[in-house]
């Protein structure tokens, strides 16, 4: 029971400590990305288009 | 330290820009494989699908954009409607003659069309509006008369559709200038202006089991409506990059299209003959002088 116990928390330290804040960064970063993407195509244009 | 940011900024808006312009012209190179796709609808159904799927996914860009206010502006004044009518009617005869040329397996000549469209503008310039041309003009203007009197001569064709779509397209790009109407609100309104009768036309090839829409495949339905997204998205990515970019990196940056159709032209297996050939090299160097005067014209023009 100690053994598995032991690697329990050993797996679990893992995850909770790198996998669970690394997910959360990279959802910043891909929210941030399409915010950008999203601006780019569809924000209000900041001047008239006046085409070329 | 407020600088070396704001230079960051700027050179992320420089680079937005060349890239929304690579993409608009990267779709508008390749858009014959979507004319070939739809190969079995008649050209003046395909443009109906043009016409009539831009109005609804212009209008969904617009409100997203919330550019409603640019349309109303425009509304109110009975000229520039007038502009744009006549702006649509032209757009809406080179749609057609570009979708019935790829389908006549002749996209080489639309291609052939889309590099002379630049020195087209120039000659619509001297004629009507007086301007006068640089000697480097002259002689590309003069090449691109040679290689099309060459390809008419030895190759027994007047290139009338590449010459007709050039021609049309000028003139329109001349009356879009004329008009201070930006480039997704101009597209909107001359596809509304169109859509009566694009809707008419539609609904009489419907009613007499003509039309491919709805009485093919599904598939077929969904991929002639895909004809409106496929109008707007190009459009929208030029206007974001036309407004990032100087007009001589868009002229540079204009002739990734026609090379690509040629690509995709060669790559359906049209015939590229020996006159073709001499026409096109005459247009490809037409081009380059073209280019690299512009270029330098405008290197002494702005020192930075």
């Amino acid at each position: 029971m100690a053994i598995s116990l032991g690697f329990g928390i050993l797996f679990a330290t893992v995850i909770t400590l790198f996998l669970v804040p690394a997910l959360y960064l990279l959802q910043i970063d891909a929210i941030t990305h399409i915010r950008y993407l999203w601006d780019l195509l569809l924000g209000r244009p900041e001047r008239s288009e006046s085409s070329a | 330290m407020s600088t070396r940011s704001e230079e960051a900024a700027e050179r992320r808006f420089q680079r937005d820009g060349v890239l929304s312009a690579l993409v608009a012209y990267l779709l508008w190179g390749v858009f014959p494989v979507y004319f070939k796709l739809v190969q079995t609808v008649p050209p003046t159904e395909v443009l109906t699908h043009r016409i009539i799927w831009a109005v609804p996914f212009g209008a969904l860009i617009l409100h997203v954009r919330r550019q409603w206010p640019e349309v109303r502006q425009a509304f109110s004044s009975p000229s520039t409607v007038f502009w744009l009518a006549l702006a649509a009617l032209f757009i809406s005869a080179n749609w057609l003659i570009y979708i019935w040329a790829v389908q006549q397996e002749e996209v080489l000549q639309a291609s052939l069309g889309y590099y002379i469209n630049p020195l087209m503008y120039v000659l619509v310039g001297v004629l009507f509006l007086k301007e006068r041309l640089r000697r480097a003009q002259l002689v590309s203007v003069l090449l691109a008369a040679v290689g099309v009197s060459y390809l008419t001569i030895m190759g027994g064709q007047f290139p009338f559709v590449a010459v007709s779509l050039a021609l049309l397209f000028t003139l329109y790009g001349v009356i879009r200038k004329q008009v201070a109407v930006g480039a997704m609100p101009g597209l909107f309104i001359e596809t509304l202006l169109l859509f009566p009768f694009a809707m008419a036309w539609l609904s009489w090839l419907m009613l007499s089991q003509q039309a491919e829409f709805g009485d093919g495949s599904v598939s077929m339905s969904l991929l002639l409506s895909l004809a409106g997204p496929l109008t707007v998205v190009p459009l929208l990515l030029f206007a974001i990059a036309a407004r990032r970019l100087t007009l001589t990196v868009i002229g540079f940056m204009q002739f990734i299209a026609p090379t690509l159709q040629f690509v995709v032209g060669i790559f359906y297996g049209e015939e590229l003959t020996t006159a073709h050939l001499v026409c096109f090299t005459c247009i490809w160097t037409a081009v380059a002088i073209f280019s690299i005067d512009a270029f330098y014209q405008q290197k002494g023009r702005a020192a930075f």
